[in-house]
């Protein structure tokens, strides 16, 4: 009986303890990837002061990844990467100019 | 078979606990709106752009342009090259991508847009400007979905009018043609439907020198447009420059005596004309600038849509001078600006 | 297989018996909540790992609820009845974009309403066109078919709503008590006769409220359940009513005449105050032509209404008094109904009132068909329920609103 009651509790424990797709913290990751669709992937990133962040565009057409702050405002083209290494902490949003709504973030601990 | 109450209960308590216990974790939740009221156009730069179950990022645009800097703003090219005949090869990167825009105060628009590298995310898009006999070359890419094109009025061939050559995500085409006639003209996507790809901000303002420049004058560019908001085959908004209101709001300001010259383009789709009237005042009136020698002296003009102009006065009196479609619905609805003229 | 022993789960300390333990308060309470514990853990988890992402088209809906003009000046209430939160931008009456002055600043959540109030020189009689631009350009219409003034509190305006729902209401049905005479001298079969006239003259009220209520919770956002509003008024209404009616005659086979004649009035006077709303909502539009012909169709249309109050009590003794109070209670909420109709209109409010009305006439009607034991079925009295939906059908017609 135990056993089936495990069985049947189970599923749910392991859907508290999945990593989710879209709403999970940031992605220790120091490589986002544009593929097909007007995104980053992954949209959240967390990096170290000092890493060298890039982008890659797998997409269809240009893009580009702007900063506001730290200033950087780079086009890329298709099938090209673009780096950027942080320097100081904190949480940096940045967009594609060309596409709104197309967004991400980047948290840089020290 | 019989389940130990007792202990059917410590096991689901127990499973809820880990589940509950598995999911607490610092996770960003965003709010539900979709979209922000959009700021003052004076801010310019920044709107917001909200994500579901996600964080709101400012729109960076760093391109942007208020109405009121994009009145004096004439693009002479990316990258110029002159040559020994006096002429120049004058290049221009424009892009055509879709953008939020602002249509009138607190309303966002999802609009379609040419930019350059510097300036752009607007409409109108941005004023480009050369002399006769110059070249232009456009390298025209389109990152948005649909396929746009770029059309101009002018003189050239055929295959350089952007109309039977679609450019599709990723795109890229370029045009290049003679810069002729002189005057003033414009250029939007061709791609059908006009109306809708038009109305949606693919226009901009193309001005073309005489080889002897005009008289010195503070020179301004002025679209007027409407937005059809709810798609319906009807304008909610008319503007010039493409914020509703924006110069009634934001006066332009001149001084006594200072000469004028407005180039003045009609690209109000859904509605047969347009019109420009000055207060207080009369203006030189040069149908799409073509002739220097042939001018109408009025304060009312009507235009068609792609019709274009120049204007040229000086106030003679200081005060506050409205100036508006005559149309007076247009005015009513948003096409209406002020001149605050000081001594 | 021998049974499990089953410790008792009871908290007090007390009680012997191991099965009381089963229903221990605990225990009930745990059962109870276990479900909505795991539907919460699942809908976090949902939460968590995300509905897909699909396009986002902002879906917003608001209702401008009342409309009220004032010389110089529109208000409007609205309520935001869709899913998202929503800000009105910029705001055009006639073709023009005004200025206006919003209840609060911030994005109006669900189920909010607040205040316009736009300064515009509006031309009395003439049509207004309203539209609400929202921050996402999406526009919201609202129309006045003809401007007016709209009446505010005062003792003129609620004398002229007070005289047009007694002209309207009361007074025709304290006039139609007038037939007790004559029904007191009729035989049995012409009483049946005129008691399926009643019963006819009820249903139909019946289904015009109805009617009427489902054309107006058509015109309101269906966030508010307004043909739920309707339904539930009237089956709680009905419910009520038999419930109550069982209670008051007890052992007794039926309720007495004067119980039916009374849940008569009761039900024509809910039905009237709904009435009365309907023609204090169209006074305060100025809809209404005050005309001799508009108060003749009401008087005839609600002078059988108090046939149907005596019918039931014809040929037993009631005071002169109780009659009279059942009069009124039958007439008199026609000025309450034209008050709140003229003054303060509340759609959903409305519904409730029409669907009870409803139900309380369908509940009477049936009383009254148990109280004359069938008779309504066959014969005169079938002729009589026919009759009294025809009559009240064609007086209907002399009011169109």
């Amino acid at each position: 009986m135990r056993v089936l009651l495990a069985a049947l509790l189970l599923p749910l424990v392991l859907a508290g303890c999945s990593t989710p797709i879209e709403n999970a913290g940031p992605v220790a990751t120091n490589h986002v990837n544009i593929p097909d669709e007007w995104v980053f992937e992954p949209r959240e990133i967390q990096v170290k002061v000092g890493t060298n962040v890039t982008w890659t565009n797998n997409g269809k057409t240009f893009h580009s990844v702007t900063f506001l702050d730290p200033p950087f405002d780079e086009d890329i083209e298709r099938n090209q990467t673009v780096a950027y290494t942080f320097t100081e902490p904190g949480t940096f949003d940045y967009t594609c100019k060309y596409h709104p709504g197309m967004d991400g973030r980047v948290v840089v601990t020290a | 078979m019989t389940v130990n109450r007792r202990s059917f209960l410590k096991a689901a308590a127990a499973g809820g606990a880990v589940v509950a216990a598995g999911a607490i974790a610092p996770r960003v939740f965003g709010s539900e709106h979709t979209g922000h009221n959009g700021t003052s156009a004076a801010g310019g730069a920044h709107m917001h752009g909200g994500h579901p179950g996600g964080f709101a990022v400012e729109r960076q645009q760093p391109r942007a342009m208020t109405p009121m800097e994009y009145l004096t703003h004439f693009h002479w090219g990316d990258k110029v090259t002159q040559r020994a005949d006096g002429t120049a090869l004058r290049e221009y990167t424009i892009t055509s991508h879709p953008q939020t825009l602002e249509v009138a105060k607190g309303v966002t628009f999802p609009g379609w847009v040419f930019s350059t590298p510097t300036i752009g995310g607007m409409a109108p898009g941005p004023t480009l400007r050369a002399r006769e006999g110059d070249t232009i070359r456009i390298v025209y890419r389109n990152t948005d979905k649909h396929p746009h094109s770029m059309h101009f009025h002018g003189i050239h061939p055929g295959n350089q009018d952007g109309v039977f050559e679609l450019v599709p995500e990723g795109g890229e085409q370029v045009y290049e043609f003679t810069a002729e006639p002189f005057g003033v003209h414009l250029y939007h996507c061709h791609t059908l439907p006009i109306t809708k790809h038009l109305s949606k901000g693919l226009f901009g303002t193309l001005i073309i020198d005489p080889a002897e420049p005009r008289e010195q004058a503070t020179e301004m560019v002025m679209m007027m447009n409407g937005w059809d908001v709810d798609f319906d085959g009807a304008n909610e908004f008319y503007t010039v420059n493409g914020i509703a209101n924006y110069y009634n709001e934001h006066p332009i300001r001149l001084k006594v005596g200072e000469k004028v010259r407005i180039y003045l383009v009609n690209v109000t789709e859904f509605d047969l004309i347009n019109s420009f009237h000055l207060h207080a005042n009369f203006f030189k009136y040069y149908p799409t600038g073509t002739r220097l020698d042939n001018w109408e002296f009025t304060d009312t003009i009507i235009q068609g849509q792609g019709q274009r102009g120049i204007l040229e006065f000086a106030y003679k009196h200081p005060g506050k001078y409205f100036f508006h479609a005559h149309v007076n619905e247009f005015a009513e609805l948003g096409w209406v600006g002020l001149f605050e003229v000081v001594p | 297989m021998p049974p499990v022993a089953r410790p008792s789960l009871a908290t007090e300390p007390s009680g012997p018996a191991a099965s009381e333990g089963s229903r221990s308060v605990f225990t009930l309470v745990a059962l109870g909540l276990l479900p909505l514990l795991l539907l919460a853990a699942v809908l976090y988890g949902i939460t968590l790992v995300g509905l897909p992402n699909a396009t986002q088209v902002p879906v917003e809906d608001v209702w401008v609820e009342r409309t009220v003009l004032a010389p110089g000046e529109i208000r409007l209430t609205i309520r935001n009845v869709g899913p998202q939160d929503v800000s009105i931008s910029q705001v055009i009456v006639n073709d023009m974009l005004v200025p206006f002055a919003i209840g609060q600043e911030e994005p109006l959540g669900r189920l909010d309403s607040t205040t316009l109030a736009i300064p515009f020189d509006w031309v009395e009689g003439e049509p207004l066109a309203i539209a609400l631009i929202t921050s996402n350009a999406i526009k919201f219409e609202a129309e006045v078919a003809a401007a007016v003034p709209t009446p505010e509190v005062s003792t003129e305006t609620l004398g002229l709503l007070a005289l047009l729902g007694l002209y309207v209401g009361a007074i025709p049905v304290l006039l139609g008590l007038l037939w007790r005479p004559l029904l007191d001298r009729l035989s049995e079969n012409k009483l049946n006769f005129f008691l399926g006239i009643t019963v006819g003259l009820l249903l139909f009220l019946a289904a015009e409220s109805l009617f009427e209520g489902f054309e107006i919770a058509e015109g309101i956002p269906a966030v508010l359940g307004g043909p739920f509003l309707l339904l539930a008024g009237a089956a709680g209404a009905f419910l009520l009513l038999e419930a109550a009616s069982r209670w008051s005659h007890g052992s007794r086979s039926g309720p007495t005449p004067l119980v039916l004649a009374a849940l008569v009035a009761l039900g024509i006077g809910l039905h009237n105050f709904a009435e009365g709303l309907a023609i204090g909502g169209a006074f305060a539009l100025g809809e209404v032509a005050l005309g001799a012909f508009l108060v003749v169709g009401f008087a005839i249309h609600n002078t059988t209404e108090g046939l149907a109050i005596v019918a039931p009590v014809s040929r037993t003794r009631v005071g002169l008094l109780t009659l009279l109070g059942l009069g009124l209670l039958a007439g008199l909420p026609t000025v309450l109904g034209a008050w709140m109709g003229g003054l303060a209109p509340s759609a959903p409010l409305a519904l409730i009132f029409l669907g009870v009305g409803a139900g309380a006439i369908l509940q009477v009607a049936l009383a009254i068909d148990r109280s004359t034991d069938r008779a309504l079925r066959a014969g005169p009295g079938l002729v009589g329920v026919v009759l009294g939906a025809l009559i009240m059908y064609a007086t209907g017609l002399l009011v169109s609103l």
